[in-house]
């Protein structure tokens, strides 16, 4: 392996947020999107993955209003009301995240509704951005 | 839906492998307390690794392979070589040695670690051990026997730190959502939401009176003495006092894990040797072992149930067959959910076995007999190793006000840290 041969995954990821787009790593044997992306696919094992554009489908798995002992108080003075749980991209496996913009108040009556659509939200960070979920209603 | 892990197999061991000795320190503040202030990673580590020797009815000379292991020596202890640093300490000079560190789940590893090695062929008698000082910590510059605080700020920082930083640790939900999710899932799949608050404070009520009979544990009071302490009027009281406030959604104050120092290690050997030198040595069947990272949600649970299958396969045991369940619960509700998935307690009745005290160590299912990460005390990557210390004398019927009621054959230990390894042994008396 040469230098060359080494391309950015992380980096690239975070430059496309930059520019709007969501980023994945599609599997060449089999299909299954890695999102975030990585190198290889976690499926089938396959050693070989692409580069590949969310389509920004995905559904709410799971919500729970933040805790009391372990939330990140700085990011909700950032961004405001927020939920914690998982998500399920249409092409991609499911994974914990943010819901921006839900009440902790909301959790009741969303659990009941589950899987609820979301859409992707970029947030600026500290430096770079950062992907998380709003309600699609 | 939930993430499927598939894994290949596990494969019988290439020669059995037992634990002939074990030796352990109280779990300690070490800092706050007169008696103890001062003690350090080497000396403890010393300590512990004397006693399993003596235990095995060894000497040094006989160990021909040691294993360190401590979760975080960088933050505990300001170390890059902890195993170097208690090199000198139990007469093993010059010795071949290693370190690991999986967090949480080290102690767990530490036995897989040493059974590899055995098993191997390489080595007959390997000693495996851990220390860690998570409340009592290191100076970078300063000799070892000066300790600081290891406050809740540098804890934090530290949990922070086994999430990986190219995606997870920016998603502000790993640590949130971490101690809980799989037990909202539960408590919604069951609809108990209006009894876990009753569940959990009976189950650390019946943790806590198994730690206070246990001299390594580092609580010795039961919330009853604690309300009595407060002018209340019983344990339940105080558990859902200001004194016991939630710091989950579900989960209180004393459903967490509480930071300590220990150390602990054990000698593990082929078993046709252990057998002609000790009349009560303990088989390792296997371990199964799973890996998920932290931002897979319910990763407990899948990577439990993986690293159980792997096991059951192995053994054609299941935890039905085990007389004893270990569940590593620095999230107290670890010690149903775990055991619910392992099958040593019936699908969606875990809550009710804990409820009725049935998995007390005084119950006819017991789980977690030494009082748990909540009650006994977690030394992180030592924890592990005190829970193979209680199985094992559990086994040899050692254990006194706590020793199970019926004899102990087979006990079923799942290890769980580490961001996240889980694993999965069952261990056999030989008695």
């Amino acid at each position: 392996m040469e230098k060359k041969d080494i391309k950015h995954i992380v980096k690239t990821f975070y430059n496309a947020l930059e520019e709007g787009k969501i980023l994945g790593r599609k599997c060449t044997k089999c299909g299954h999107v890695e999102f975030p992306p990585y190198l290889a696919c976690n499926i089938c094992g396959n050693l070989d993955t692409e580069w590949h554009e969310m389509s920004g489908k995905a559904v709410a798995m799971q919500i729970m209003a933040p805790s009391f002992g372990f939330s990140d108080k700085s990011f909700r003075d950032r961004v405001g009301d927020y939920c914690v749980g998982s998500v399920k991209p249409e092409e991609s496996g499911e994974l914990v995240t943010c819901f921006i913009g839900v009440s902790p108040g909301r959790v009741d009556e969303l659990r009941g509704k589950i899987p609820f659509p979301v859409r992707p939200i970029i947030i600026q960070e500290d430096g770079y951005k950062m992907v998380f979920w709003e309600l699609d209603e | 839906m939930g993430y499927q892990v598939k894994l290949n197999p596990l494969k019988p061991l290439s020669r059995s492998v037992s634990i002939i000795g074990i030796g352990a320190t109280p779990f300690m503040l070490t800092m706050d307390d007169p008696e103890t202030d001062g003690l350090c990673e080497g000396e403890l580590f010393g300590y512990a690794a004397v006693e399993a020797m003596k235990d095995a009815g060894i000497t040094a000379k006989d160990v021909d392979f040691y294993i360190h292991a401590q979760a975080g020596p960088t933050w505990q202890s300001q170390v890059g070589t902890p195993n170097m640093h208690v090199a000198n300490w139990f007469g093993m000079k010059g010795k071949g040695s290693c370190h690991h560190s999986e967090a949480c789940c080290t102690g767990y590893v530490a036995l897989e670690q040493a059974v590899s090695y055995v098993a191997s062929g390489a080595y007959d008698i390997v000693l495996s051990g851990a220390c860690d000082m998570s409340y009592s910590v290191a100076y970078p510059d300063r000799p070892a026997f000066m300790r600081r605080s290891g406050d809740d700020r540098m804890f934090r920082d530290t949990l922070n730190s086994i999430f990986p930083k190219d995606y997870t640790l920016e998603s502000y939900a790993a640590l949130d959502v971490h101690s809980e999710i799989w037990l909202d899932e539960y408590i919604h799949e069951n609809g108990i939401a209006d009894k876990i608050d009753d569940v959990l404070c009976v189950l650390a009520r019946d943790s806590r009176r198994a730690a206070a009979l246990n001299p390594l544990s580092l609580c010795n009071d039961t919330y009853d003495e604690l309300a009595v302490k407060y002018k209340m009027k019983d344990a339940d009281t105080f558990l859902r006092s200001k004194f016991n406030p939630f710091l989950g959604r579900y989960l209180r104050a004393s459903h967490f894990e509480q930071r300590c120092d220990g150390a602990g290690a054990f000698i593990v050997c082929p078993t046709d040797m252990a057998r002609r030198c000790t009349d009560h040595s303990v088989e390792i069947l296997g371990i199964g072992h799973s890996c998920l990272e932290i931002s897979t949600p319910r990763l407990e649970k899948y990577a439990t149930e993986t690293a159980y299958r792997q096991i059951r396969d192995l053994t054609g045991l299941t935890g039905a067959d085990m007389d004893l369940f270990m569940a590593n619960d620095f999230h107290m509700s670890s010690q149903f959910l775990a055991a619910e998935a392992c099958e040593y307690l019936p699908e969606n009745e875990g809550w009710k076995y804990a409820f009725e005290s049935r998995t007390a160590f005084d119950g006819d299912r017991p789980v977690q007999t030494n009082g748990g990460r909540c009650q006994y005390g977690h030394a992180h990557g030592t924890s592990g190793i005190h829970d193979y210390y209680e199985v094992v004398k559990q086994m040899r019927g050692e254990m006194g006000p706590t020793q199970v009621k019926r004899p102990v054959n087979y006990a079923m230990v799942r290890g769980y840290g580490g961001g996240q390894n889980l694993t999965c042994a069952i261990l056999k008396s030989n008695a």
